[in-house]
């Protein structure tokens, strides 16, 4: 799934492994995400939103979904 | 989140990506070991090898088992267990198309006389019927649970 999370990650000055450890996923995870291999649980999806303090559709974009 | 809480959760991190080393070391190395040992055991006729091999690959589940459910460590993230879920629905899929393809045409040719089927032909027969059998159990648990 489309997402800006590599955009939002920047703007906080985080790596990979810091996004991970903060909702509690590994570096692998954030990873997959970002290059939208993997689609995160609404958990995770809450998880990142509340972390980076928007709203779920302010980060996943489906309507723009390549797969 | 703070630069404190961002270190917590870092150390956490490292914790989990320690025990989950931990974890796949002691299966690795312990099991792999029992492999050897039993394979030296048999060749060898050396029974202690094989008691030996037989220590090890408990003491790895042990081990595994004590880290995956003695500690408050979860090794696997969300990620992970869907790894996990659909590589077994892919190797279900494979089975299934072995299952498919070989069973039943062959079966069919030795009532024809066609052939005559070897006994591990029926062996591994009963071995797919059993493990469907306990796929459609297990996938009928997890359907009620999620219903």
């Amino acid at each position: 799934m489309k997402n800006n999370v590599p955009e939002l990650r920047d703007e906080h000055g985080l790596s990979q492994g810091d996004l991970a450890a903060a909702v509690d996923v590994s570096r692998q995870t954030i990873n997959a995400i970002e290059r939208e291999r993997y689609d995160p649980s609404l958990e995770l999806a809450f998880k990142l939103a509340d972390f980076f303090d928007c709203g779920v559709s302010d980060i996943f974009d489906p309507e723009l979904d390549s797969n | 989140m703070t630069e404190t809480d961002i270190d917590a959760a870092k150390a956490a991190l490292h914790r989990r990506e320690r025990y989950e080393r931990w974890f796949n070391w002691s299966l690795g190395i312990f099991v792999g070991l029992w492999f050897v040992l039993i394979t030296a055991g048999s060749l060898l006729e050396e029974s202690l090898l094989v008691y030996t091999g037989t220590v090890s690959f408990y003491l790895g589940y042990a081990i595994a088992f004590g880290i995956y459910f003695g500690t408050d460590v979860d090794i696997e993230d969300e990620r992970d267990k869907r790894i996990g879920n659909e590589a077994a629905g892919l190797l279900m899929l494979v089975l299934m198309a072995v299952m498919l393809l070989v069973y039943p045409p062959g079966i069919a040719l030795e009532f024809a006389g066609v052939t005559e089927l070897p006994g591990l032909f029926w062996h591994s027969f009963y071995a797919y019927c059993a493990l469907f059998l306990a796929y459609g159990a297990c996938h009928s648990y997890i359907e009620r649970r999620r219903s």
